[in-house]
């Protein structure tokens, strides 16, 4: 690894926006709604989400701190605001509303024929719907602990473990609750969740799915 | 090529044998890049390329980024991110992650940063007035603790501001090198000075 030293003006600027963006209140509940700079439409039909703001903002989180190893406390405070956001209601608002097949699969645009094999066009859900309760999986509420979501879990856990090798306290190894819907509330902590893939991964050497039925290659 | 940024600390290797399949496959060469409309995916390919030490794809990725993604920055928060040329009201969020990422990475970060946690440090600055106040360099090097200050905007320079190290083992035995003032409190080493562009050392009495 080459040391760098010193954070380009840009990085402290960017820094700054991402910092101010975090700590902008809004609820992630079912009965809020991220604030509309959280972005929910980058590459659809995957990516859509406003979780993936949340992930792919963390990374520059990490690399900055490797800059400036004697300074980390803004970028652990931001990855914290991400990481609160990632327990709420709307970090899985794909999987906690997308039930079944997808009722829109005869009406993909034809932009996702890339994405669907030719000869289940119009019977096949575009990658980006996660089809919960899909036999023989059923419904499976905790995006966790269900069988497919690999894509949330995962992502989850690079957003952890980027904080836990930034950090000096191990805050997200205590337990903590998610989604927060009533009876559709699951305690987990960065531990148990890692524990949890593990698992998963040694039932299914074939790997995990992020969408139900859909198992990518890495 | 995204699968190439997960990849590229676990497998190198064969990270870098996809990188280069992806890279041909999106167009990028050393002689330019040949579709500028996928944000993510020219992101990632400036990241590794600055991660791996590939010179030949950083030139024309970053000619792509400065004249397609429209760098803005705000100066009455002294912000910076990239408008990408959509017109919108908030940056996308998704590609500013990435393109933020690519600026801040530096050859082997990403690598290093998925291997082992950060190692401890003899000192922390802690309780720096964020925005007001950002540190461009923080570092210790050959026992002293070197810091960089920047003002957030001009209009921040000359306030007074004040943080502190923590960590230190003897905090009664250092002092500051430049325009700043160390008081010992309980076990902690308190530095007043000011906001502006400066730099400042912590260096053992």
């Amino acid at each position: 690894m080459t040391t760098s030293t010193k954070l380009s003006d840009r990085s402290l600027g960017w820094l700054r926006y991402i910092h101010r963006k975090a700590h902008t209140p809004d609820d992630w509940s079912k009965e809020g709604k991220p604030h509309p700079h959280w972005d929910d439409r980058s590459d659809p039909p995957l990516a859509s989400y406003p979780r993936f703001d949340l992930i792919d903002s963390s990374y520059a989180m990490g690399l900055m701190a490797q800059t400036t190893p004697a300074w980390r406390e803004p970028y652990v405070a931001v990855l914290d605001q991400l990481l609160e956001r990632h327990t709420g209601w709307w970090s899985a608002n794909d999987w906690l509303t997308q039930f079944g097949d997808d009722p829109n699969r005869k009406d993909y645009p034809d932009m996702y024929r890339f994405l669907i094999p030719p000869e289940l066009w119009g019977n096949y859900d575009a990658p980006g719907w996660t089809a919960n309760g899909v036999e023989p999986y059923g419904i499976q509420m905790d995006p966790v602990a269900a069988d497919g979501m690999l894509f949330y879990k995962g992502f989850f856990l690079v957003m952890l473990g980027l904080r836990s090798m930034i950090a000096t306290d191990d805050r997200w190894n205590e337990p903590f609750k998610m989604i927060r819907d009533g009876d559709n509330t699951f305690e987990w902590s960065h531990t148990a969740i890692a524990a949890h893939l593990t698992n998963q991964w040694k039932d299914k050497p074939q790997g995990c799915h992020c969408e139900n039925t859909k198992v990518w290659p890495l | 090529m995204t699968y190439c940024f997960y990849l590229a600390p676990q497998v190198p290797a064969e990270a870098k044998r996809l990188f280069a399949a992806a890279a041909a496959n999106a167009g990028i060469t050393a002689d330019g890049v040949a579709n500028v409309g996928s944000p993510r995916i020219n992101a990632i390919a400036l990241l590794l390329s600055r991660e791996w030490g590939l010179k030949e794809f950083e030139a024309p990725l970053v000619d792509v980024l400065e004249t397609n993604y429209e760098p803005t920055w705000d100066p009455e928060r002294g912000e910076f991110t990239w408008g990408l040329g959509l017109g919108e009201e908030h940056p996308r969020g998704q590609y500013n992650g990435f393109l933020a990422a690519a600026e801040a990475v530096t050859p082997g970060a990403w690598t290093a940063l998925s291997e082992a946690p950060m190692s401890p440090q003899p000192g922390l600055v802690e309780g720096v007035d964020f925005p007001t106040l950002a540190l461009a360099e923080a570092h210790w090097e050959a026992g002293a603790l070197r810091l960089g200050l920047k003002p957030q905007t001009s209009s921040a320079i000359g306030r007074p501001t004040k943080f502190k190290i923590s960590g230190l083992q003897e905090p009664s035995h250092w002092r500051v090198e430049g325009e700043a003032r160390a008081t010992v409190r309980g076990s902690d080493l308190m530095i007043d000075t000011t906001v502006k562009d400066h730099r400042i050392a912590l260096l053992p009495t």
